[in-house]
């Protein structure tokens, strides 16, 4: 290849990598034409993303560390190492950032096959298992059905993940920041879970296409997102001991100690 | 010109014979061995006691069994040990517990709560030692902290707060109590979680960042429960919250910094405002810009030759925040310009009766004029210079300025570029300014993300400012009036302390069973203990608030102290004062050993094999008391070494808390009076000598200095007799509190004009305070909040000065014409609310004014106050006197208008605040309560105090030193 793009090394600047979104347009003068990967308007489903998958530091965007997961993605869906694989010379904490960011965006096809079957008939409280979760999102405590607990976890992830005062940039993320990821993935996971054992069929058919579950379980393993006993979900090796789950029922009523005020 | 005190040695090289120095009467008091003074007491004032008995005072009694809950709780469902387990499986187990936090059944979310207390608390199954359980204590929180668990505890809180509300709102019925007791408890366990996290990492900068980058900031969140308690007072019962003062206060230190902070932060934001930092600490004496321009006043009367040196920094004094004499007739037209608001109260009436007999000093002196001789006597000029040599211009006094100079820009309808004053003061400032800018390199980021905290925080809490203050007062209230024979029940327990404390025994037996006799004295000091940690805690947010809020902006401070004393603070700290003897608090011991926190979890240790509700005294509890008492003892010990050249023998036996909070009540009635003329007469009025005398008694450096000051403060005004039969009074306040350059506070030259001055003085500064709280805050995002808003076509009869261009009817309108009461003027709507729109069902309207302002009456108004909000008039409007009841809305002309116009001039709305009143009271003081010569408080007031309830302090049996 005969682009001379400065490798993309970590902690680049962000002012230098932000404002380089003019750059496609200058190397359009070169000969490198597939740097520019775009779907052109009128572009047909079965040409759309046909690019080539290039290494990191040969794409030449703001974005590239996202658009490089996703080259990686369409390329092997199912080869999970790789996937999470931190790429050379990247932030652990971009890199989660980058595939937190998928996550979302590729849970909402699976909230699109939910909506067929799980209504606020079906299953009226957000459930997985024995495991019972009060929706976050409103002023008030409120029963959601299961459907809108999804969506409203959904939506709150990618409003923090977008959020301009947790996450400004994008290449690199402040410290304080990055508590969010353990309490985001334990959302998502509640989606998962749901699904499972709720609507199997519809988990495995997800599954089989997309590898989701299986490459957000490699994720929180690789960089210790979720405890493993709350990963509810019985799949290969991972057997969990639900131990504490079942001594959840047996407890004894609680007292009321506080007295605080006369 | 009076300058009684001396201002520097080196100028002073001759000290005439029949006057002493300051240093020389120092030396002679440091001869005399003081035997009367009473044992110095060992405290040591800090922003907040060691940690562990921080803890202790968290958990009170009553609930302290819990913790036996909490270790069977966690030792049901974590099999193994703790101490144990490695690191990432604690850390797997955590998760584990913060996940289950978020589930939908509140029994299981109780359960997980409990486990995590567990965690939180210090694992305290497995301590070897109180030492030991306090650095569980440390490590186990900060492993919380990394798995997150500030989150979820937040979270927790968050939903469990909002339960709350929605559980006390008046629609909700069924049942309403069982639910809000469940929600409580959670609430409790969620502050208690939260508490110990922040209570671990006080001092760690980061975790502060951590807590203001919370959405809601924790701080804000916190503040805003405080306010939605007010609402919400039928259901908050069992609300706990003494939890949650604690916890903010810890928060607001934490996330905004102590005292130290506040010191290192203030030479940043004099850098900042362009102003030199403070170069000698230790400066002794200090001018003021206000100080320097009387002088320059009287001395320009006198010998009109004189050419004072110009002012550096502030070319003029903001006439809020001074007691600059408005009946100074100045030829000068500077002040002609700032004291024009005061125009009204300019009298040449208001001559003493001595003055009569005198010649009149304020008579133009000429000085013979000939080329050799200086226009002046030396001795003036020399004093000119030293007013400049020592100036101080505070951050209060240039904010204040810089603020009043913005209003005056708006009343003149100036543009920004254009300026008020001629050309030379501007370069001046200017000149000053653009040194500062030079000098901001050195604000570092973080200095300024501090400062950036402060000012989120009030700009956040600003529509809730009311609430909070009410509702802290109204808690403090209740730690005091319930009991009346507070200090009886003091001395019991303090008996009873004492009597535990050499017997533990019986006191632990007594502990635990309710039935036996010491039972209820349990109890009763378990309340004691209860109040005075609440007030420890508003003593401390009250306290803390203040001093950061003044560090940000002096108007930011000014408001809350503002509505500090319109919620009748200052009467309520007083009273607090009053019913108490603060020498015999300071000393109480309302602590029951075995209960507290640590003990009690050392005693479940060692009688693991019993069923935790009894236990005996074995000798490893001694031993363990014996360690914690040594430990105490060592930390005295030090103490004595470090002041071993003070020969005062000192007292270790005092109480932290009582201290601590004694000597916040005064700081905090320091900060709301200093140079306030009109709160100062509040206190005269109150008799507050009397109770800060009694303060006196206390022998210790920090609590006598600001008892000191508050005396100070008032004794221009107190009477002659008073003054003569408590020299030793005056003596010490010479010996102790720093003087000033300019300092009048023995007999002060013109005390009638300070009084006279006291109430336009205050009116200002409201004025200037609404002026800059308008400017800043009121924007879009506070629709709903405290003020109507500004950028929709509100109803403004009385609009901004700039806004429309003048011409006849509105013109009638303009301040300057018609002399409103400065209480009208800012609380109109409010008026018009009561008085005018809930009396007739059609809304009335005012056709011509509606041509010129574009009305939208339609527009809702904010909810009508009970007469509470942050505006309401101290004097509410006067039945029958109303002048607007005569006016016919419907068919309003502008002869009308002009006619009403009249009628305010002449039975306009005063304060109901009389000098002759004040006068005799001064002077003829009885003691009765009647209504007719107490102060009089409007009965709707404003205030955790309800009418009956403010009384002019009467002598408790104890009180022995005659007044006056």
């Amino acid at each position: 290849m005969s682009n001379i793009v400065p490798s993309n090394e970590p902690n680049n600047t962000s002012s230098s990598s932000e404002t380089s979104i003019s750059s496609p347009i200058t190397s359009t003068s070169t000969e490198h034409k597939p740097a520019l990967r775009r779907n052109r308007p009128g572009t047909k489903l079965e040409d759309a993303y046909q690019f080539p998958h290039i290494s990191l530091d040969q794409i030449d965007s703001a974005f590239a560390l996202q658009e490089y997961l996703q080259s990686l993605i369409r390329a092997n869906r199912e080869n999970i190492d790789a996937l999470v694989e931190l790429p050379a010379g990247q932030d652990k904490e971009t890199w989660q950032y980058e595939h937190l960011r998928q996550l979302c965006l590729e849970l909402n096809y699976l909230v699109i096959q939910l909506e067929a079957e799980c209504t606020s008939q079906t299953c009226p409280e957000m459930k997985a298992d024995d495991w019972q979760y009060l929706c976050a999102a409103h002023q008030a405590p409120l029963n959601c059905c299961a459907i809108d607990y999804i969506v409203h976890t959904l939506d709150g992830a990618t409003t923090l993940l977008n959020s301009h005062k947790y996450f400004p940039s994008r290449i690199s993320i402040p410290e304080t920041s990055l508590k969010h990821y353990q309490s985001i993935a334990r959302r998502l996971y509640r989606i998962f879970a749901h699904t499972w054992f709720h609507h199997r069929e519809i988990f495995e058919a997800f599954e089989n296409e997309n590898m989701l579950y299986a490459r957000f379980l490699k994720l929180s393993d690789r960089y210790e997102l979720i405890a493993k006993n709350l990963l509810i979900i019985p799949y290969n090796n991972n057997i969990n001991d639900n131990q504490d789950t079942h001594n959840n029922h047996n407890n004894e009523s609680s007292e009321i100690f506080s007295r605080d005020m006369e | 010109m009076n300058i009684d005190v001396d201002p520097s040695k080196e100028l002073n090289d001759e000290v005439p014979n029949d006057s002493l120095t300051l240093g020389q009467l120092r030396k002679i008091v440091k001869q005399f061995p003081n035997k009367q003074k009473a044992k110095e007491i060992a405290f040591i004032y800090a922003d907040n006691d060691n940690l562990s008995s921080e803890i202790d005072e968290f958990y009170s009694y009553v609930e302290i069994s819990q913790c036996i809950e909490n270790k069977k709780a966690f030792e049901e469902g974590f099999d193994e040990s703790w101490a144990t387990c490695t690191i990432s499986e604690r850390r797997t187990y955590i998760e584990y517990l913060l996940e289950t936090l978020e589930l939908k059944d509140p029994d299981k979310r109780f359960l997980t709560a409990k486990k995590l207390l567990y965690i939180a608390q210090g694992t305290f199954g497995e301590s070897t030692s109180p030492e030991h359980h306090l650095e569980l204590i440390v490590e186990n929180n900060k492993l919380l902290r990394k798995c997150g668990a500030l989150l979820s505890y937040f979270q927790a809180l968050k939903l469990a707060c909002r339960a709350h509300d929605h559980y006390s709102r008046p629609d909700f019925i069924s049942d309403r109590q069982a639910y809000i007791d469940d929600i409580n408890t959670e609430i409790g366990f969620c502050l208690t979680l939260l508490y110990m996290l922040v209570e671990v990492h006080r001092g760690d900068d980061s975790f502060g960042s951590e807590l203001v980058e919370l959405d809601p900031p924790m701080s804000v969140f916190l503040f805003e429960i405080i306010a939605s308690l007010r609402e919400k007072e039928k259901n908050a019962k069992g609300y706990p919250v003494k939890k949650l003062l604690l916890l903010s206060w810890k928060v607001v230190l934490v996330s905004l910094g102590g005292s130290n902070d506040i010191q290192k932060l203030k030479d940043v934001v004099r850098l900042i405002n362009g102003l030199a930092p403070i170069h000698n600490k230790e400066f002794l004496i200090k001018t003021t810009p206000i100080d320097y321009h009387t002088f320059q006043n009287e001395v320009t009367q006198k010998y009109p030759t004189y050419v004072p040196p110009p002012c550096p920094v502030i070319p003029m004094p903001p006439i809020t925040t001074n007691q600059f004499p408005s009946n100074v007739n100045s030829n000068d037209m500077s002040t002609q310009n700032s004291s024009s608001n005061n125009s009204t109260t300019n009298s040449n009436s208001s001559k003493s009766r001595k003055q009569q007999f005198q010649t009149n000093q304020r008579q133009p002196f000429i000085f013979p004029f000939s080329k050799s001789t200086p226009t002046v006597p030396k001795s003036i000029q020399e004093a000119g210079d030293l007013y400049l040599k020592f100036m101080y211009t505070s951050l209060g006094t240039f904010q204040c300025w810089k603020e009043k100079e913005e209003m005056k820009k708006q009343q003149f309808g100036l543009t920004n570029n254009e300026t008020l004053y001629d050309e030379k003061n501007m370069i001046n400032c200017e000149k000053e300014m653009s040194t500062g800018s030079d000098m901001e390199a050195q604000v570092t980021k973080k200095d300024r993300e501090k400062l950036d905290r402060i000012e989120l925080l009030y700009r956040s809490i600003l529509p809730h400012m009311q609430n909070i203050v009410i509702v802290l007062l109204k808690l403090l209230l209740a730690t005091v009036s319930s009991n009346p024979n507070n200090v009886k029940v003091n001395d019991n327990s303090d008996n009873i302390a004492k009597e535990s404390a050499t017997n533990n025994v019986c006191s632990s037996s007594d502990g635990n069973s309710d039935s036996s006799p010491g039972g209820s004295s349990i109890e009763e000091i378990d309340v004691t203990r209860h109040r005075e940690i609440t007030s420890k805690a508003v003593s401390a947010i009250l306290l803390l608030m203040l001093k950061h809020l003044k560090l940000s902006h002096i108007l930011k401070f000014e408001y809350v102290s503002q509505l500090l004393v319109d919620s009748n603070c200052l009467l309520l700290i007083l009273k607090m004062f009053g019913l108490q003897d603060v020498s015999l608090t300071i000393k109480a011991k309302n602590e029951v050993d075995d209960l507290n926190f640590f003990r009690y979890c050392s005693n479940i240790n060692n009688d693991k094999h019993k069923s935790g509700k009894t236990f005996d005294n074995n000798l490893s509890d001694n031993k363990n008391i014996n360690i914690l008492n040594d430990n105490k003892r060592m930390d005295d010990s030090n103490l004595d070494d470090n002041n071993d050249n003070n020969d005062a023998i000192v007292d270790s036996d005092y109480c932290w808390r009582n201290f601590f909070s004694a000597i916040n009540f005064l700081r905090i009635l320091q900060k709301l009076t200093k140079k306030k003329t009109h709160r100062i007469l509040l206190l005269v009025q109150y008799k507050s000598s009397a109770i800060l005398k009694r303060i006196l008694k206390v022998s210790h450096p920090l609590l006598e200095l600001y008892a000191l000051k508050v005396l100070k403060n008032q004794i221009p005004f107190i009477g002659r007799k008073w003054r003569q039969s408590n020299m030793k009074i005056i003596t010490s306040i010479y010996l102790h509190c720093r003087p000033d350059l300019r300092d009048e506070w023995i007999a002060s030259s013109d005390a009638d004009a300070e009084i006279e001055d006291a109430l336009p003085q205050e009116q200002n500064l409201r004025a200037l305070i609404k002026f800059y709280n308008e400017r800043n805050y009121m924007t879009r995002d506070y629709q709903n909040g405290f003020l109507y808003d500004n950028s929709r076509n509100s109803p403004d009869i009385f609009p901004p000065y700039h806004t429309k261009p003048l011409n006849y009817v509105n013109s009638a309108y303009i301040t300057d014409d018609i002399m409103l009461d400065e209480s009208f003027l800012s609380n109109w709507e409010q008026w018009l609310q009561d008085e005018v729109y809930s009396f007739s069902l059609t809304k009335p309207h005012l056709d011509i004014v509606d041509e010129y302002y574009n009305d939208d009456i339609s527009l809702a108004f904010p909810t009508a106050g009970d007469g509470s909000e942050w505006d309401t008039p101290i004097t509410p409007p006067i039945e029958g006197r109303d002048p607007f009841t005569s006016l016919e809305w419907e068919n309003l002309t502008s002869t009308d208008i002009k006619t009403f116009e009249q009628s305010f001039k002449t039975n306009g709305y005063k304060l109901s605040y009389n000098n002759d009143d004040i006068e005799r009271k001064m002077e003829t003081v009885t003691l009765d309560d009647d209504k007719d010569t107490t102060y009089c408080w409007p009965d709707e007031i404003l205030g955790p105090l309800a009418p009956n309830e403010v009384e002019i302090w009467q002598p408790t049996p104890y009180q022995s030193d005659a007044e006056d």
